[in-house]
């Protein structure tokens, strides 16, 4: 019985290590001069002169106003199962595998909860959010590896209140990851290739189109006209100078 | 009671649960192998330890072959992609046709990245790493900040109520904890 134990607690915790180690993509937005551009799954992000780190459970907050010594200003207990950080303006999307919680870093080293997002749809699942103005996007995926219900979804979330979002809508798809978006196209990182919306209108995205379904993507970085994506055995770029009609350019193995 | 007969099992509901229980409990043996050498065995947690110079080992290499891709970031028309647990490809970028790996970084044990001002940032094990990236193919390394992100447990399994080998802390850091079919464990949480 215990060695049954152990094995759950085992699967448990590589179930959170699968999450965790996928996915990821970024919103175009940029965050400060000379700062580059990560995923929606990474882990650290640096806004302004700090770089923010999540581990599974706490904020780490480190001042690189002296870039060469970082220097841990605060250490915020957020939840379980951290997974992912996002930087939109002067707030933190903190995705977990139950609930995106929102920081402000008006106080940039004394982080804030302002709010959280959840969906009514999805349980337990492994969540990348991003944001633009006042809209929020997260992949909900539901499978072997991260619990919840038969069907993972795009989420639409109403940001306007920052303090109480809203789902607006959802779309359902199959095995989504990370995600990132330019212009008004949104593009998801799924197992089966990537998934194109057309978000002109903010809170109905409406499918595009699926390409490469061959690969299986985790992540996306757009990056002026280069869509910069993390498939399972390296990168794939696009020329997306049409952004809804990517143009397969290389892939770097 | 049993008139010296033994138990008649006359219902075939509970004839066919007895037959299950014994299946079971062949199945339940199977879990405590005898190992070559007589020992009993168990699965336990054993701690992967790598020693504080591999782990320190960090290098700039030539470009390699991509094992298991992990996390991508880009900066100034390079990519930098996590090889997850080794280190980081550096791809350039000339467009519109020429996109191809130049280098590669060598840190063991490293997942994430963010990088400002030709700094880049990322873990090694727990410790926190700073890069200088003025020129991408030779990143030099200025700084390491000690247990910054300490994640693995250096002396305990990430279970409680369970076996498990026990430490020695002289074999080097505990990167991760495994599970395996070893001889009898002696430590217990």
């Amino acid at each position: 019985m215990k060695l049954l134990k152990n094995i759950l607690l085992f699967s448990i915790i590589i179930i959170q290590f699968n999450c965790s180690k996928d996915g990821g993509s970024e919103n175009f937005s940029t965050v400060g001069g000379g700062t580059g551009t990560g995923g929606s799954l990474a882990r650290f992000t640096i806004v302004g002169n700090y770089l923010y780190a999540v581990d599974n459970t706490n904020l780490k907050v480190f001042a690189i106003t002296d870039p060469i010594n970082p220097i841990l200003k605060s250490n915020v207990p957020i939840g379980f199962q951290i997974e992912t950080v996002y930087p939109f303006k002067d707030k933190l999307f903190i995705g977990s595998t139950s609930v995106v919680y929102i920081y402000s870093i008006a106080n940039p080293e004394q982080p804030e909860r302002l709010g959280t997002a959840i969906s009514p749809n999805v349980i337990r699942r492994c969540d990348p959010v991003i944001a633009r103005d006042t809209v929020a996007y997260a992949t909900l995926r539901t499978n072997n590896q991260c619990g919840g219900g038969p069907q993972s979804i795009l989420a639409v979330y109403d940001i306007r209140n920052i303090q109480n979002p809203v789902q607006k809508t959802f779309v359902n798809l199959s095995e989504p990851y990370g995600l990132g978006f330019a212009d008004s196209t949104l593009y998801v990182a799924t197992k089966a290739g990537i998934n194109l919306y057309n978000i002109n209108r903010e809170y109905n995205p409406i499918f595009v189109r699926n390409d490469r379904s061959q690969d299986w993507f985790f992540d996306v970085i757009p990056y002026g006209n280069v869509l910069i994506c993390w498939v399972k055995d390296g990168v794939i770029l696009f020329d997306i100078t049409n952004r809804r009609n990517p143009v397969f350019i290389s892939k770097i193995i | 009671m049993f008139k010296g007969k033994g138990i008649i099992i006359k219902n075939k509901r509970m004839k066919l649960l007895v037959f299950l229980s014994i299946g079971c409990m062949l199945f339940s043996c199977t879990r405590a192998p005898i190992d070559e050498l007589g020992n009993t065995t168990a699965t336990a947690f054993v701690p992967v330890y790598l020693k504080v110079a591999d782990i320190q080992a960090i290098a700039t290499l030539p470009s390699q072959p991509t094992i298991n891709a992990g996390k991508i970031y880009v900066y100034n028309n390079y990519i930098f992609q996590n090889d997850v647990q080794t280190g980081f490809h550096i791809i350039k970028m000339t467009p519109p046709s020429t996109y191809q790996k130049v280098a590669f970084l060598k840190v063991p044990y490293s997942t994430e990245m963010a990088i400002k001002g030709n700094f880049l940032y990322c873990n090694n094990v727990s410790d926190l790493l700073v890069f200088d990236i003025t020129n991408p193919l030779t990143p030099q390394l200025v700084n390491r900040v000690p247990n910054s992100f300490p994640v693995i447990d250096q002396n305990y399994p990430p279970t409680t109520n369970g076996f498990f080998e026990c430490v020695d802390p002289s074999k080097g850091v505990i990167v991760n904890w495994e599970q395996k079919l070893i001889p009898t464990p002696k430590c217990r949480r």
